[in-house]
């Protein structure tokens, strides 16, 4: 009886063949995919090491939230992480050194010299400046963003400070071993010219809504980079919910407006029940309120 | 290919002399149609990849068979591959002791074994592998690969019993 089966068995090889040109062809296209394709590159090297029994590269390090990662990527605001391929996060990443910061901690501050990059793998920064004893926010940074981008990419001194607003993980590393890192791939610097063009993006959206003075709209577009970086879904109920100390004060030096025309955009009938604002967290019913105030419906 | 390049050459033959078999070997292990092609490309992706070592094997084509295997598993872990066996199969027409081949009826019957009964039944009896091999493709210990040939030969000695019992009580009734 074993003998029949086994026979039996020998007999599955035969099947009707696959058009094995056309199959060649294909494999032929995905290996030229391959070269300018990072992720599926890596995606099928950790299959092939995996069977060569050769050691795996690490799954994402708890040193890099994957999920954060993710959330950012996902609301589309690309960051230097995002922008930059697997092999160039692993050359950064072995080039620096990894740290952590407690919160209030200053990453940077203005008017020095010293030149760091700071990667940022959790966590929340606030960008801000000093002008005549008022504050001027710039950006609110979160996981992946790139820190200290301008003084590498020109050597000039410091523009800004850069305080953590939560306890911060990072990566840092000299700004000249940065560019040296970068120089090995054409590819990896534009992950720092994409980093430039989006704060461009950025400021010129500022300055769009500063003429003719449009103060929701300027308040409107904060809100949405900051729900775009930092939103996850509301714990009870429906919404999402920024769990960031950002005052309506931090809002105004943000927006270029003052505190009390805040509250007042805030107090707004068509605002008040979906926008709330408290000592720790920011919640949002829902992002229609942010699109009109932006003037993007 | 143009021929410019022997490496690649090399690897077009090695592609072609394998691809209709790692084909069948995936279907007959259970995978279907709509991913078998994606496994299949991916293999041989990994394959190039690292060509230069895997080149030099006694078997280089094993190599292939391990990459599949571990996909195949994925694929399965996310439900696109039929793992449980059917709970009462009903008896299909091509049961019927005139139209059957042995073949069509191991098919159906590898289809009521786990995943890796029929990986390793396969490797093992249809594609020629050792144990030793099987073994090594499928990331398992040599005694796994002898309990699980074993067993899965009792359990398709059974169900082709089973059918050409109840066929029989049917040709009668």
């Amino acid at each position: 009886m074993d003998d029949d089966l086994k026979a039996a068995l020998a007999t599955l090889a035969e099947i009707a063949p696959a058009d094995t040109d056309g199959a060649l062809a294909t494999f032929q296209d995905r290996l030229k995919a391959l070269e300018t394709n990072w992720d599926e590159h890596q995606r099928i090297l950790e299959m092939a090491a995996h069977a060569v029994g050769e050691p795996v590269e690490e799954p994402p390090s708890p040193r890099q939230p994957p999920s954060l990662e993710r959330r950012a990527a996902s609301k589309g605001i690309p960051t230097f992480w995002d922008a930059l391929p697997g092999s160039g996060r692993k050359a950064v990443e072995e080039a620096s050194t990894s740290i952590l910061i407690r919160q209030g901690a200053f990453l940077m501050r203005e008017h020095n010299r010293s030149s760091q990059v700071y990667v940022l793998l959790a966590g929340a920064v606030k960008v801000w400046a000093e002008q005549d004893g008022e504050i001027v926010i710039l950006d609110v940074l979160g996981p992946g963003d790139l820190v200290g981008e301008l003084e590498a990419v020109d050597g000039g001194t410091r523009q800004a400070n850069v305080e953590a607003l939560t306890p911060v993980q990072a990566i840092v590393l000299p700004a000249d071993r940065f560019r040296t890192v970068l120089n090995a791939d054409p590819e990896w610097v534009w992950a720092v010219a994409a980093v430039l063009a989006e704060r461009l993006r950025d400021a010129n959206e500022l300055r769009i809504a500063h003429f003719p003075n449009d103060a929701e709209r300027r308040l409107g577009t904060r809100l949405l980079r900051l729900f775009a970086r930092f939103g996850t879904p509301a714990p009870e109920g429906d919404g999402t919910v920024v769990d960031l100390p950002v005052s309506q004060q931090d809002l105004g030096r943000w927006a270029g407006v003052g505190r009390r025309k805040v509250a007042q955009i805030l107090a707004d009938d068509r605002v008040r029940g979906s926008l709330s604002i408290s000592r720790k967290s920011v919640g949002l019913r829902s992002l229609a309120v942010l699109d009109r105030l932006a003037r993007r419906t | 290919m143009n021929g410019d390049d022997p490496e690649a050459d090399e690897f077009a033959a090695f592609f072609r002399q394998h691809m209709n078999t790692l084909r069948g070997y995936l279907i007959n292990a259970g995978g279907d149609a709509s991913f078998v092609d994606d496994i299949l490309q991916d293999t041989f992706l990994a394959t190039k990849l690292y060509w230069g070592k895997v080149r030099d094997y006694d078997k280089p084509e094993a190599y292939l068979y391990k990459v599949a295997s571990r996909q195949l598993g994925r694929y399965s872990k996310n439900r696109y591959l039929r793992t449980e066996p059917h709970a009462e199969p009903p008896i299909p027409a091509t049961f019927r002791a005139d139209a059957i081949t042995m073949a069509d009826a191991i098919r159906e019957a590898l289809e009521r074994l786990s995943l890796r009964q029929r990986q390793v039944i396969l490797l093992c009896y249809t594609y020629g592998f050792t144990i030793k091999e099987t073994a090594k493709i499928l990331s398992i210990a040599e005694g796994t690969v002898k309990r699980c040939r074993s067993d899965a030969l009792s359990r398709l000695r059974a169900i082709m019993a089973d059918v050409n019992d109840s066929d029989e009580g049917r040709s009668r009734g």
